[in-house]
């Protein structure tokens, strides 16, 4: 059962046919695919679009033998929420870097597809890939390198000016 | 930092649609906020956006901080003991990340934070049966190690008043 074929679909219609046992790293595939049974009907995967459909089933191959990570539910709830973003391995480095000119919309294009997936440990490798971005810079750097534009009211910037103001250097 | 004082909205983006939509997530920040360990870490990460304070608010877990920074000073664990309340937390770490920020000596900065341990102590006893918020320390307090200096005492008494008068108020409520 494992070994047969599944086709998804992406954003733009195209079909990728792929073994059950690489669209079963994904969560959502791996439900639907029970739910429906023995089917040949193309699954659409309408927020995803083809070329990054492909990166994610060029990560999911590469990591067909990993063990399945554990669930929230069999995790440790403290250790969970605190996570390391220093243990990448090189192969996933090199993969999550992709072209350097499109690294940054590539990358949350991956994030958004491993989410919308719920393929797990590649959503965490670009979370970490993220944070790993953002660690040291100021707020004023984080927005520059993610184009985020700064919609605090002038109200807002002041209060948490004052709350912060501990924190900042005397 | 309180995530009442700040209303939560969509950040926007310049440019780079998938970008902006990706940080817009809630789940997704909060994966990404996971990985910041520390309070101003996530101090920064909440001055970015309105979303990103709501979802740095919530991960400041000052228990979980306060609990890592035990074991750098010998009296932490009494205070949490005395008082293991969500503020109470707060103000260890806010003494503890203000006395190492002051000075990057490790031992001025564990001489700082048992010297104000000591004075909080007696202060938490005075706050909880008369309701006196306001806390009062000098440099002069404590400037009695020889390796420190009377603006580095300054420096930290100010760093930590603030935070420390702002968070008794909780204490008392």
């Amino acid at each position: 059962m494992s070994d047969t074929l599944v086709t998804l679909t992406s954003q733009e219609g195209k079909p990728e046919q792929v073994p059950r046992r690489i669209a079963e790293r994904s969560t959502l595939l791996k439900n639907m695919l029970e739910d429906v049974g023995e089917s040949n009907q193309p699954i659409p995967l309408p927020n995803v679009s083809h070329k990054i459909l492909k990166r994610v089933l060029e990560y999911c191959i590469h990591h067909k033998d990993d063990p399945q990570p554990p669930s929230d539910d069999d995790k440790d709830s403290f250790d969970s929420s605190r996570k390391r973003s220093d243990d990448i391995d090189e192969w996933d480095q090199k993969f999550i870097k992709g072209k350097e000119e499109e690294h940054n919309e590539e990358l949350f294009q991956i994030i958004l597809a491993a989410n919308y997936l719920d393929i797990k440990p590649l959503l965490d490798l670009g979370c970490k890939t993220v944070a790993n971005m953002i660690k040291g810079k100021s707020p004023e750097q984080i927005r520059e390198m993610f184009n985020i534009e700064n919609d605090f009211t002038p109200e807002e910037e002041d209060q948490i000016r004052r709350e912060n103001e501990w924190a900042a250097d005397a | 930092m309180s995530s009442e004082t700040v209303i939560p909205r969509q950040v926007g983006a310049r440019r780079g649609q998938r970008v902006g939509l990706a940080l817009q997530s809630p789940d997704i920040l909060t994966e990404i906020f996971s990985h910041f360990h520390y309070p101003f870490h996530l101090i920064t990460l909440s001055e970015v956006s309105p979303l990103w304070h709501h979802i740095a608010d919530t991960h400041l877990n000052w228990k979980h901080f306060a609990l890592r920074m035990k074991r750098l000073e010998h009296p932490t664990p009494k205070l949490l003991s005395f008082h293991p309340t969500p503020p109470f937390y707060r103000i260890t770490v806010v003494i503890i990340a203000a006395a190492q920020k002051c000075t990057k000596n490790p031992i001025e900065a564990k001489f700082f934070c048992a010297k104000y341990f000591q004075r909080m102590l007696r202060c938490m006893f005075m706050v909880k049966s008369t309701g006196i918020t306001s806390v009062s320390i000098s440099s002069r307090d404590l400037n009695s190690n020889p390796a420190s200096t009377n603006t580095m005492a300054a420096k930290f008494a100010n760093a930590v008043r603030t935070a420390i008068r702002r968070s008794l108020l909780h204490l008392v409520d």
